[in-house]
């Protein structure tokens, strides 16, 4: 499949709102602004579009839920793209800022919002000039604003600098570090859907399923539908990284396999290694292994294959890669950012990392391996939200697939794997 | 009202509950840590995990609403694991300092751990050090590392008296309690936190150290601080003299009243109980010479009789701090049979007060005052004083109050502010001049007889608060030796004075008053039970008394 | 554990992992927004509704940073006192947050990315590379207040690893042999020896 939402962002001025309008951009609003905001929704449903943040719920569905009896309503455009692994969403707005603001118009419309606010990561200070300005255009050529394009319809979009918080990609915690608190999640029920974002009903969506949105208005539901499996239709974003040779963000269809991303695009295992295993959705998903890289990366087949499509951040593992580090190395990330809000994660991410450390520098004690897991279930479904699945996984795993290095370094005292991208001193984090 | 089944019990609840609220219907209890009726819901704790069938994982029962026919097992496997869970990782971090922890003994992580932990011990990483004994205000200290993060604390003084002192910060595992660096917690509920501090990370600087709370005795009463009435618990030491000077009080602690003070209570009323264990009077005097109840009766009783036929020559000046019954007994002896002045009415300025628990009005029983019809209006302290100067009254009674205290501020009537000078005066011109209290004051040494009474938590009776609130104070111990209550003194008297009256005890004289007071028609001590009962019809009074 | 052998038992263990300090001389200077940055101020405020000034918290710090170099109590207080809320409100989510300091910083804040994709392609050895370049360790300020090093969590630019964030600044496929060469370029010429992001190298290159 030939890129679309990507096909522009080689050239040099895509990022342009003069770019975008030349190639279409902002029919799909025109075309919005004449139908009923009910029809787009129903339009976005028929699609089967699932969001691209990770959970892979349907997007018009959401919208439907949103309360459309209470004023004001909002859109939270969740481009904190913080998952280990997952730098789609900063390419989008970095080359295609117009096509988020586009979408999230449309959005607005869909669900009778008047604002969207675009809550972007601290860290990308480059992307948010180019999106800062995007905006602004798109003011001036009254795209946002008041009356847009003489439909009557009002639309404003903010962007929202985020400071340094993985958590705050968590939909409610988004919601409360928009309203100026800490990045915490919230209890559920209620759902943003009907309170959220100041209390008053909000979608929260992904800056990628945003821009899904204007395709689908103008090409139709049915040609969304039908590029990808069932069920699993669209273009999507795929982020390799790793030990691969090239790698990138590359857009196809969910027909693809693993192996035709990982070896076809991203050029396979560098260095002629072999590959030991492959992380599929981003740091928070079940490792797949070598004999399963025929798997369509779709939501539905990934899942079947035991593992998930998250955020399609596939990262690759050649043989070199020690796998007791790898959960190490994963563990110190979400002990660092639980938001410290309920006990068990807060208590547990902190546990399962000093744990992990001690076996990783040779001192571990076999009794370990079966705290591990103790401790990883202890944590799994009692957290308030998500994070203490995801974080918990790195460890259940890896010890469903490598308990023998684990094993190794209890035995041996000392992590047997070497490899040249490795400190050859504790540093840092490993200190 | 939704039906559901808790642990095979059936229950139906109002819509909107939750789990938790369902359960305490049912009469099950689920644990909790961060869920406090009283505040908003946090879901941080996870203790409150339970299993709802058709639900693939636990549930916090503290959020989840009831459903129809939703079936809910609070000590399934499944959910004992989750429980079990949460406490390792509650504990994992906590101190093991329960020896030296004030809160050992009614510690909800120590609670729960004997309910639902009973667990061997797994952590053995280093525990991460955080902050203790750091005293964050007049009466509270906290301590960091035994803080379990529920937040109930930084909820009640964002939501409860939005004074926000405490925050939460830093994250993941060094999230921390504090308040912002210079701060102090000094707002006039502070001390509530202490109560709701789940574990020992908020104790009580005034409590600390002085006794292992598995040594104190619980009795409920009714704070006397002012006339909101708050319910109360009295906690005491009877049998350890050695402890604290001998104190008998050691805390008060607010009582759930879902009519007068919800869970909550002022610091002034949690921490002005000093004077029922300091600076009590413990003997009858006469004339600054210890004496015997037998003897002061007798000659006080004389002295009267000698004006029973000159009845305005008497004043009485009863108080709002006594019960209604007590006021009961001085309006039927001394306005009735003797035909005295009597008023419970003692100008003072008003306090402080606020638009939450705490009223200008330091008196508890002002409403019953003004029931009685004791309140003044026709002369009040400051009259019947100035009388007694300018030597129309003959003998005066003074039930509590220390007469240097009138006023309280800029003069009333003619008379100035009472001083030791004008006490000396009152002293000389006066036939008899008693004063029956509680503590030591000026009124004391001028008097002619001194008898010393019972403090409110060493005696039975009711007081009327300032909504119209009938409340009962109970007995939680009794009196100090050689103290009576004023009740006793009261009927002694009237048998003294050839008035014998029918009543044994503060329940029977309560009969007696609810006989001729209408407002009081049909309640009994069984219905005012522990909580109160509202007066049958409230005076105007009440209302204006209310705000 | 808490009489584990190791563990030394005394005032300096029991510490607070908190930074601010609001005694006189922790406070920092007076603070007040410039007129500029009031005035950005007053634009960023107009985006939420009236009543809700409170979620201007994060822009309003960020001006504050970028005027002061750091956060301060006293910047804390100014943030409050515009936004309506108390200073414990703002330090909850000064302390929340990684990207605000309450300690003052080098002129250059090297940030190393240390998770999996760019661990996986010698973030460790970057910083390994950095620490003896520097001769300070993750955390810590070279004494001439030039460098600040910090190891960060995924920066989101995994195909480009590993990426290593000079104050706002990216710099991308930093190899470890050439990380104390950047130390020196960054010392003599400033953050214009950054890459950029991907992109902007990819047009530079195209460009020729």
């Amino acid at each position: 499949m030939d890129p679309i939402l990507t096909k522009y962002v080689r050239e040099p001025n895509s990022f342009t709102l003069d770019f975008y309008v030349e190639h279409e951009g902002y029919a799909a609003l025109k075309a919005a602004l004449t139908k009923k905001p009910d029809e787009i929704i129903e339009m976005v449903k028929a699609s089967g579009l699932r969001g691209r943040g990770g959970a892979g719920f349907p997007t018009g569905m959401k919208w439907q839920f949103v309360d459309k009896k209470v004023e004001p309503r909002y859109i939270a455009c969740n481009a904190d793209e913080s998952e280990p692994g997952t730098f789609k969403d900063h390419l989008l707005m970095e080359r295609n800022p117009h096509l988020l603001i586009e979408g999230c118009a449309i959005g607005c419309y869909a669900i009778g919002a008047k604002v969207a606010y675009i809550y972007i990561r601290g860290e990308f200070l480059h992307v948010q000039g180019i999106l800062e300005r995007a905006i602004a255009d798109a003011y001036a050529r009254g795209f946002l604003g008041k009356n847009i394009l003489g439909s009557g319809f009002d639309c404003d979009v903010y962007m929202h600098r985020g400071a340094g918080a993985y958590e705050a990609g968590e939909e409610t915690a988004l919601l409360e570090s928009l309203e100026g608190k800490r990045a915490q999640p919230r209890n559920k029920p209620p759902f943003p859907a009907l309170v959220g974002l100041y209390n008053k009903p909000t979608a929260v969506n992904n800056v990628e399923t945003l821009c899904n949105v204007p395709l689908i208005v103008s090409k139709g539901a049915e040609w969304f539908a039908g590029l990808g499996p069932e069920k699993n239709g669209g273009p999507k974003l795929y982020c390799v990284s790793g030990h691969v040779k090239r790698p990138g963000v590359y857009e196809t269809d969910m027909k693809i396999t693993l192996r035709e991303l990982i070896d076809g695009h991203a050029g396979g295992v560098r260095d002629g290694r072999t590959l030991k295993a492959v992380i599929p959705g981003g740091s928070s998903v079940p490792v797949l292994m070598p004999d399963q890289l025929d798997t369509q990366a779709s939501f539905d087949a990934i899942q079947k294959a035991g593992s998930l499509l998250g955020s399609a951040a596939i990262i690759v593992l050649d043989d070199t890669t020690c796998m007791v580090w790898l959960a190490e190395n994963l563990l110190h990330f979400y002990r660092h950012e639980s938001c410290g809000k309920c006990t068990p994660c807060r208590e547990g991410t902190d546990w399962l990392h000093k744990i992990l450390r001690r076996i990783e520098r040779g001192e571990g004690q076999m009794q370990d391996l079966d705290l591990l897991s103790s401790v990883s279930a202890n944590i799994a479904g009692k957290t308030l939200c998500a994070f203490g699945d995801a974080a918990v996984t790195p460890v259940t795993t890896t010890l469903k697939h490598f308990r023998h290095e684990y094993e190794a370094h209890i035995k041996e005292g000392r992590c047997t794997l070497t490899a040249d991208w490795r400190a050859r001193h504790t540093v840092g984090a490993h200190a | 009202m939704p039906a559901l089944t808790i642990d095979g019990t059936a229950i139906e609840c109002p819509d909107g509950s939750t789990v938790i609220q369902a359960a305490e219907r049912a009469g099950i209890f689920i644990p909790r840590y961060c869920y406090h009726p009283g505040l908003s819901i946090a879901g941080n704790c996870r203790i409150c995990l339970v299993e709802i069938e058709k639900y693939p994982k636990l549930q916090i029962a503290c959020n989840t609403p009831v459903t129809e026919g939703m079936t809910v097992h609070t000590k399934s496997a499944k959910a004992e694991d989750g429980r079990r869970a949460v406490l390792e990782f509650l504990l994992a971090n906590h101190p093991l300092d329960c020896p030296v922890c004030d809160q050992s003994g009614e510690c909800d992580l120590q609670n729960f751990y004997m309910n639902f932990g009973l667990y061997d011990p797994r952590f053995r990483e280093q525990k991460v050090k955080k902050k203790k004994a750091v005293s964050i205000g007049p009466h509270v200290m906290l301590d960091q590392e035994r803080c379990i993060l529920c937040s109930r604390c930084v909820r009640f003084t964002d939501e409860i008296t939005k004074t926000g002192e405490f925050g939460i910060f830093n994250r993941a595992d060094k999230a921390e309690l504090g308040l912002y660096p210079g701060e102090r917690l000094d707002n006039p509920y502070s001390g509530n936190v202490v109560d709701i501090c789940p574990v020992g990370a908020l104790t009580d600087q005034d409590f600390r150290f002085k006794a292992r709370v598995w040594y104190l005795s619980s009795a409920p009463t009714v704070c006397n601080g002012c006339a909101q009435g708050c319910n109360v618990d009295i906690h005491y030491v009877l049998n350890r003299p050695h402890l604290n000077d001998g104190a008998r009080v050691l805390r008060v602690k607010p009582r759930y009243n879902a009519d007068v003070n919800q869970w909550w209570m002022c610091d002034e009323g949690r921490y002005g109980f000093g004077w029922i264990d300091k600076g009590r009077l413990t003997k009858v005097r006469h004339r600054g010479v210890e004496s015997t109840w037998e003897q002061a009766m007798a000659a006080i009783a004389a002295e009267l009789t000698k004006l029973r036929w000159n009845g305005s020559r008497i004043g009485v000046i009863a108080s709002s701090q006594l019960t209604n019954e007590e006021l009961f007994l001085i309006r039927e002896i001394f306005q009735g049979a003797l035909g005295a002045q009597v008023t419970a009415a003692f100008p003072t300025r008003p306090g402080f007060s606020d638009d939450f628990l705490i009223k200008a009005d330091k008196s508890p029983n002002t409403l019953g005052t003004t029931l009685l019809a004791l309140d003044g209006a026709t002369h009040d302290a400051a009259t019947l004083v100035d009388e007694a100067l300018q030597g129309r009254i003959e003998a005066l009674w003074v039930f509590g109050h220390d007469l240097t205290k009138l006023g309280d501020g800029p003069p009333i009537n003619n008379v100035g502010l009472i001083n030791e000078e004008s006490l000396r005066e009152l002293s000389r011109k006066l036939g008899l001049f008693v004063f029956s209290g509680t503590n030591e004051n000026s009124t004391a040494s001028w008097s002619h007889w001194v008898l010393p009474t019972a403090a409110y938590v060493e005696k039975d009776g009711t007081f009327v608060n300032c909504h119209g609130r009938v409340q009962r104070i109970g007995r939680a111990f009794p009196p100090v030796p050689d103290c009576r209550e004023d009740w006793t003194i009261l009927l002694e008297i009237a048998r003294q004075l050839n008035h014998p009256l029918a009543w044994q005890n503060p329940q029977q004289i309560f009969q007696g008053l609810t006989e001729v007071l209408p407002p009081l028609a049909g309640l009994t001590y069984e219905k005012i039970g522990s909580l109160g009962a509202p007066l049958a019809h409230t005076p105007p009074a009440a209302e204006a008394a209310a705000p | 554990m808490s009489f584990h052998p190791k563990m030394a038992y005394d005032a300096t263990f029991h510490k607070s992992a908190r930074t601010l300090d609001e005694t006189d001389k922790g406070a920092g200077p007076p603070f007040a927004y410039t007129a500029e940055n009031r005035a950005r101020f007053d634009q960023i405020v107009k985006r939420y509704p009236p009543d809700r000034r409170r979620s201007a918290v994060l822009p309003a710090l960020y001006l504050a940073q970028y005027q002061q170099g750091y956060i301060t109590a006293n910047a804390i207080r100014h943030v409050a006192e515009l936004l309506g809320i108390t200073r414990a409100d703002v330090e909850d989510v000064v302390s929340f947050y990684t990207m605000f300091y309450t300690k003052p910083v080098g002129t250059f804040v090297v940030q190393v990315c240390r998770t999996l994709s760019c661990a996986l392609n010698g973030a460790e050895r970057v910083t390994e590379e950095l620490t003896a370049k520097l001769g300070i360790t993750p955390g810590q300020t070279d004494a001439s207040g030039t460098f600040t090093l910090v190891e960060v969590e995924c920066l989101g630019a995994c195909d480009r690893a590993p990426v290593v964030m000079v104050n706002d600044g990216w710099h991308e496929c930093l190899k470890p042999e050439d990380a104390s060469r950047l130390v020196d370029d960054l010392r003599a010429r400033g953050e214009s020896v950054l890459s950029g992001c991907h992109h902007v190298v990819e047009l530079k290159k195209k460009a020729g």
